[in-house]
């Protein structure tokens, strides 16, 4: 009974979010469903500039649960990225998208947080130690090392 | 060509009932004239667009009052109010007239027929007021007639009426047509005497220029304005989480509004984090 109830309530803010989101997208960012499909969604971020992944095209896919928005939307990037917050495997160490949701944020401002953590990784809170490690000794290493990982993947 | 002027005298216009009421106290009348022009200079001074809106609306009263029938001036006219003037000490054209000691040159009509209708300045551009009647305009343009003027705004006063007849006023307010055409009022005089002087002189086109612009710029952001006004209001009656319904649901204790259908499914305040404690149905008048 309650499921088709939010079902039916997480379609409609779907909705409402593509709308806005066609209207007033937030800078070097896009997104919209996947075929017909409303509950899944590709992005992309553009690389931030003054970071290295400028130049960079990064694609991420985004499924919404039956009952969002009370639960987070999964987000995951599709193209690989050398981060120390962002998996192998694509998964997003982000608190917002996990423990820190709340029902009022939106894509839009999902995606304005994952920009800002490409900016700014938080690499006392790593997913991928390894490169947590290099940032912490050797920032021009690590910058070395995104650039090209920018290059070969994401252009 | 006619509008702009309109508009500029419509904006003095709500003066006159004002001096009106204060024609039956004198000794606060010396007072409350500083006060009228006061208020004068703060309609010039903003130009929102909001104001303005409301100014027509109220405008919109005075001069429906202004045009009622002249059938009513008859049974009052034994009132010993209305046989006052709001200015006597400028009973006397030749006085009215030295008040225009500092007329603008630009004005696009002479102190001379000014002052024999009735009207001495202000002492502010090209305002005049009667002596009589205390209705004030201004925005002269080059062929008024200032008798014409007087009574197409202010049919009722007693001065215009000694002075010209019932008939000439009467003529006069036949050819003004109702609200919602007096933008489009055909005046043969003016019609005639406005055309040639415009390839003559330069700067009425400047000056015309300038009114038929403003207008325009004040009613475009107006409407823009109620729109974003209306806008807010809804916005900050829908539901943060759906995004959809009104809110009608308030949070203990920190006070943030959700709608019913998203109430049940939330343990944590979706605006600011708080637990919830309890929620309040509140219903929004």
């Amino acid at each position: 009974m309650v499921q088709p109830s939010l079902g039916a309530m997480a379609l409609k803010r779907i909705q409402k979010e593509l709308v806005a989101f066609s209207q007033d997208p937030p800078a070097h960012c896009s997104a919209g469903p996947v075929a017909e499909n409303m509950f899944h969604w590709q992005a992309t971020i553009m690389g931030p500039e003054d970071s290295p992944y400028q130049g960079g095209v990064f694609f991420l896919s985004i499924h919404f649960p039956n009952n969002y928005p009370f639960k987070p939307p999964k987000v995951s990037f599709i193209t690989r990225i050398y981060h120390p917050n962002i998996s192998k495997n694509g998964s997003i160490c982000l608190d917002i998208l996990n423990s820190k949701w709340s029902p009022t944020l939106t894509i839009s401002k999902v995606l304005l947080s994952i920009c800002s953590l490409l900016c700014d990784p938080n690499a006392d809170d790593p997913l991928v130690p390894e490169i947590a490690k290099v940032y912490h000794k050797d920032l021009r290493e690590y910058n070395r090392l995104a650039r090209e990982w920018t290059e070969r993947f994401a252009m | 060509m006619f509008s702009p002027a309109d508009l500029f005298r419509a904006a003095v216009f709500s003066m006159g009932p004002e001096s009106r009421a204060r024609d039956s106290v004198r000794g606060p009348e010396l007072s409350h004239r500083e006060d009228g022009s006061g208020r004068t200079q703060e309609q010039d001074k903003p130009h929102c667009p909001c104001n303005h809106v409301l100014g027509q609306d109220c405008l919109d009263g005075q001069i429906l009052g202004q045009l009622r029938p002249l059938s009513e001036e008859e049974e009052s006219s034994g009132a010993a109010f209305l046989g006052e003037p709001a200015f006597p000490e400028m009973d006397s054209e030749d006085l009215r007239l030295a008040s225009f000691y500092d007329w603008p040159s630009t004005a696009g009509i002479q102190p001379e027929p000014l002052a024999a209708a009735g009207f001495f300045h202000t002492g502010q551009q090209d305002k005049v007021r009667c002596f009589f009647c205390y209705g004030g305009l201004q925005s002269w343009e080059r062929g008024d007639d200032p008798w014409t003027e007087h009574a197409r705004w202010f049919p009722r006063c007693q001065f215009l009426l000694r002075s010209k007849g019932r008939d000439f006023v009467e003529r006069i307010q036949t050819y003004t047509p109702l609200l919602g055409s007096w933008d489009q009022r055909e005046e043969p005089e003016d019609a005639v005497s406005a055309t040639p002087s415009a390839p003559a002189h330069g700067s009425p086109e400047l000056l015309r220029s300038r009114r038929e612009t403003q207008p325009e710029d004040v009613s475009e952001p107006g409407a823009k304005d109620v729109q974003e006004q209306l806008r807010q209001l809804q916005e900050e009656r829908r539901c943060k989480v759906c995004l959809d319904r009104a809110v009608s649901i308030v949070f203990v204790p920190c006070g943030h509004f959700v709608c019913t259908e998203c109430a049940p499914n939330l343990q944590l305040c979706p605006i600011c984090r708080v637990p919830i404690c309890s929620c309040v149905r509140t219903f929004l008048s």
